[in-house]
């Protein structure tokens, strides 16, 4: 039947996802506390604290979109170690939404036959650019 | 260092945001092998061909594009690769479809999972979405008219 075939290899991709987030989230979450613990957390925060404040993120904000850089997955895990708003919540998943894992993804665009330089890029001024834009527009802090 | 601290605290993050992660992304990927089995896919992008011609890009495109969005962009790409093979594209209209599913891709899943953290899922949704379209369709623009504007001054230079 169709639909025992379906919920079969949807149950299937759903191992490999699970396989995913636990190669993902463990380390990432164990780099961030190893971070957190010596004071390193703090340091890295403050240094993009300038840059960051821009887009209406804290420091912290950095590691997370920095984590974004492995997967997705990792940027979750690096949300539910930082401590922040709401509203940074929602501005540091639009980025991470529209700019993450840009190692990988360029490669997928080159191999297509794109030119994924340009294209990550791209996605890199329009996260930033749309991240002000929302820090503007969203009430509250 | 607090060693001890350190692992404690990583492995309660970590299987609390695991089985977080996990009670969302099952059922949505049995959700998604369901529309992929409808065939929804297919029937959006037919009758997405004309805006897929509009911003000049073969009809068949429309298809990559909507799995792109949808699904995500490895598995995306995969369509596109299949199809380079039956219909030939120019690296411009390759691309002009990366920019456009570049941008945004995999909304399903991404949306749901921020959203599950605490971000406002519309926002994020709209945001991907409208800066998507933005750059797209700037990048048709400026192609198209950076290729008139050549055309031009050697036409001029002809004269």
């Amino acid at each position: 039947m169709v639909i025992k075939q379906t919920v079969t290899r949807g149950i299937n991709n759903a191992f490999k996802v699970i396989l995913d987030l636990i190669k993902y989230i463990i380390p990432a979450v164990f780099i961030l506390k190893v971070l957190e613990h010596s004071g390193w957390l703090v340091r890295i925060a403050d240094f993009f604290e300038p840059y960051m404040n821009y887009i209406g993120l804290p420091g912290k904000g950095a590691l997370i979109i920095m984590m974004g850089q492995i997967t997705i997955y990792s940027a979750i895990a690096a949300m539910a170690v930082v401590d922040i708003t709401v509203k940074q919540i929602t501005i540091v998943s639009t980025f991470v939404a529209i700019f993450h894992s840009f190692i990988l993804e360029s490669a997928v665009i080159s191999k297509a036959g794109g030119n994924g330089f340009m294209i990550i890029g791209l996605r890199f001024i329009a996260a930033i650019l749309v991240c002000f834009i929302l820090n503007i527009l969203i009430p509250g802090v | 260092m607090n060693w001890a601290g350190v692992f404690m605290e990583t492995f309660e993050v970590s299987f609390s945001t695991i089985l977080k992660m996990t009670i969302i992304i099952v059922p949505l990927l049995i959700g998604i092998e369901y529309l992929k089995e409808i065939g929804w896919m297919e029937k959006l992008s037919a009758k997405l061909r004309k805006v897929s011609e509009l911003i000049g890009l073969p009809g068949e495109a429309a298809f990559g594009m909507i799995v792109a969005y949808s699904v995500g962009l490895v598995f995306g790409s995969g369509v596109i690769i299949q199809m380079k093979k039956e219909v030939e594209m120019t690296r411009k209209q390759i691309n002009t479809m990366f920019i456009f599913i570049g941008m945004c891709h995999a909304v399903l899943e991404e949306t749901i999972i921020f959203t599950a953290v605490g971000a406002n899922g519309i926002i994020v949704l709209v945001s991907r979405v409208l800066t998507s379209f933005l750059f797209g369709f700037l990048y048709v623009w400026i192609t198209k008219h950076a290729g008139t504007s050549i055309r031009k001054s050697s036409e001029k230079e002809i004269v």
